[in-house]
């Protein structure tokens, strides 16, 4: 079996010169964090309120399993049923359960990275459902069997033109002579196609933004109306959410949701937040008559209960990722995991395995921008260092960095040893490159030269050039 | 089985222990949930919040028009679909106060009742609430105002009045609660800012992804 670190290193080279998904991420992400940046700028309180985000958070999460209990209590009070899945599977049966139940053919489903996370998709097929997702970017990968590359841009690596391909080859129940001259007119193909699938669908499965305590009730926050079509029309609906998107009260909802739409697309607020409590009501001619709600541990409460608690703030707005240099860089897909960039660094050894998944946290330059824009201030790289350490000591991780990271560590607790061996170095390299001022090629540094050259250093470490100053030596 | 193995991992990783006092704490926290700051724009005495709210909504390409008094809005109505969508019905649910509107006065509005399933092209609904700070029309679903008819006609009118305008999210909130606890909240609480849209395409933004193509927000007062 290859190892996970070289399948990753293989997709990252892959994505490098994939022209079509460098044309996208030069664009998308960088727009998206422009916005978040002028949305800032607009709300003075912006700062401020991110601590108050991270206060709710760590609150709620130190309190979780009250917090659950009474989510329960009052969304069972309002008629809906609540069911619990420690993994995956456990989720997976559930759901399959109440499509069968419901007699379901068609199943429409609104944007949700926790079904990702239990590749939901999949298994409904397989078990004989058709399930259409109905976000638009959602859409556009279902049709080519792909994952999502970002957590609130699932085709934010595909170009105007691949969208019109993907829907001549699908849609072939409209002419091939048929124009598409802008996006708006492949939306409008996307509207109409989807709209069939709305007004026929048997269940509606969603996500939920939040789930909240005080009321039993979920939020969905959207622009395009998709989930909140999913979520009403048909007879039955299905939220799917993780442990951790259940927040104490309809006020610490607000403060969050002032948050989430500025730090994910720089809008003041979406064109919808829907706040759903239950089935229809006795006075109601529409709404599902039956709502179920699956909620999902699948490896959180390890990480409530170890120094990764923080990972679970995460409200998944995705700014972490529009910021992440190596994000823009490779895109989601080559981290080969359900959450990519430095959320999902930081959370995937965490749900998934350790030793898969260690890896992405060295997909990070450590500059410290995800942090920065984090709505709930998770310390990001912090969370990636200690991943490097868990590979480091469960010996995984590649021979040469192991080996380098041991003389490196020899070096580094060695006061002398260490000026001594920079002395030479900087003496060495100072000599060979005086003529160039840059060294086109060196050992150990390919990664480096392969792409530009290594300026030269001077000759003398900063310690030496320190010390020469501070004695009154004239340069 | 996954119940009390989900509520034991969660409460071995707390460190959880029966009388630890965690408990009192969510209770009181959910009977008097937390004052939490806010912007100074949703501020209770904002003076702008007219201006604040107008202006949000047209950032958003939302259609608005400002009326005198209730008797107005048919005529702002019946005016906006001859120009924009002649012949076309409007299509309402129950709301006592939308019907008790002097429709006479605009004769050639064809109005019809709500009925779930087919989607209507004009929809017309009633705001329980308007925000200022963000643009926002907080509609409660029922038999009054339908929320399908938030979400599937190509066009939403929605009526607003001016003594319902709040300054912040939260008082807008309240205002579609009638009590607290779930029993108070609407089925469905919809916050409404602007059209439906995406920019899935290629990053670009277009109006109509599954909703609305258009929102006219008629603010009445």
């Amino acid at each position: 079996m290859t190892a996970p670190i070289t399948l990753f290193k293989g997709r990252v080279g892959e994505a490098l010169l994939d022209t079509q998904l460098q044309a996208a991420l030069g664009e998308v992400p960088v727009n998206l964090a422009g916005n978040r940046a002028k949305a800032k700028a607009a709300l003075p309180e912006f700062e401020a309120l991110r601590d108050t985000a991270r206060d709710i958070k760590d609150h709620t999460l130190a309190h979780l399993d009250h917090y659950l209990e009474i989510y329960e209590k009052n969304a069972t009070a309002t008629g809906a049923i609540v069911h619990w899945a420690s993994t995956p599977d456990e989720a997976r049966s559930a759901i399959l359960a109440i499509c069968h139940d419901a007699k379901a053919r068609l199943i429409t489903k609104g944007k949700s990275m926790v079904s990702e996370e239990i590749h939901l998709n999949d298994h409904l097929e397989k078990a004989g459902f058709e399930v259409v997702e109905t976000d638009l970017g959602e859409y556009l990968i279902q049709l080519e069997h792909e994952a999502p590359s970002h957590i609130i841009a699932p085709a934010i690596h595909l170009t105007v033109a691949e969208v019109e391909r993907r829907f001549r080859k699908a849609h072939t129940q409209f002419p091939d002579s048929r124009v598409f001259n802008e996006p708006a007119d492949l939306v409008a193909e996307a509207r109409q196609v989807l709209r069939q699938k709305f007004l026929s669908a048997d269940v509606g499965i969603t996500g939920a933004n939040f789930l909240i305590s005080e009321t039993g009730s979920s939020i969905i926050v959207t622009n395009e109306g998709n989930g909140d079509l999913t979520q009403l029309l048909p007879k039955v609906h299905i939220v799917i959410a993780s442990i951790d998107k259940v927040i104490p009260t309809m006020a610490d909802a607000v403060s969050l949701l002032r948050l989430l739409p500025r730090s994910a697309t720089g809008q003041e607020t979406t064109a919808y937040v829907t706040y759903t409590t239950g089935p229809r009501r006795s006075s109601e001619l529409e709404g599902p008559e039956h709502v179920h709600v699956v909620i999902l541990d699948n490896g959180r409460s390890e990480l409530l209960g170890s120094n990764m608690r923080s990972v679970l703030r995460c409200i998944r707005c995705g700014a972490c990722m529009n910021h992440c240099p190596v994000y823009g860089a490779v895109g989601g897909h080559a981290y080969g995991t359900v959450y990519p960039g430095p959320i999902g660094a930081a959370l995937m050894p965490g749900l998934s395995s350790v030793k898969e998944n260690a890896h992405l946290a060295g997909a990070s330059t450590f500059c410290g921008a995800c942090a920065s824009v984090c709505p709930v201030k998770i310390p990001l790289p912090d969370l990636m260092r200690h991943w490097r350490e868990a590979e480091f000591q469960a010996g995984s991780g590649s021979l040469i960095a192991r080996a380098s990271l041991k003389a490196w560590e020899v070096i580094a607790l060695r006061p002398k040893l260490y000026h001594r061996v920079m002395r030479f170095a900087a003496a060495t390299l100072g000599a060979l490159g005086r003529r160039r001022g840059a060294f086109r090629w060196l050992p150990l540094a390919g990664g480096w030269t392969r792409h530009r050259d290594l300026p030269a250093p001077e000759g003398r470490t900063f310690q030496q050039l320190w010390r020469e100053t501070q004695q009154g030596v004239p340069r | 089985m996954s119940r009390q193995e989900i509520f034991a991992k969660v409460r071995a990783a707390l460190d959880a222990r029966d009388g630890d006092g965690r408990r009192a704490v969510t209770e009181a926290r959910i009977a008097a949930p937390p004052l939490h700051p806010r912007p100074a724009r949703a501020a209770v005495s904002d003076t702008n919040a007219r201006a604040d709210f107008k202006r949000h909504l047209q950032n958003v390409s939302a259609d608005f028009a400002a009326v005198a008094a209730p008797e107005d809005v048919p005529g702002t109505i019946a005016a906006f679909v001859s120009a924009n969508y002649p012949g076309d019905a409007v299509t309402l649910g129950r709301d006592p106060w939308l019907a008790a509107l002097p429709w006479q006065r605009a004769p050639e509005l064809q109005r019809q009742d709500w009925k779930p399933g087919a989607p209507p092209r004009i929809g017309l609904s009633r705001a329980v609430a308007a925000i200022a700070e963000t643009g926002t029309l907080v509609l409660s679903s029922g038999p009054e105002n339908p929320a399908s008819l938030n979400y599937l006609p190509e066009v939403h009118i929605v009526v607003v009045q001016s003594s319902s305008l709040k300054a912040s999210m939260e008082a807008g909130i309240a205002a579609a609660r009638q009590s607290p606890g779930p029993a108070g909240m609407p089925r469905t609480l919809a916050l409404v800012s602007g059209a439906s849209r995406t920019a899935d395409v290629g990053g670009k933004l277009v109006a109509g992804a599954h909703g609305p193509k258009k929102l006219l927000v008629i603010f009445v007062g």
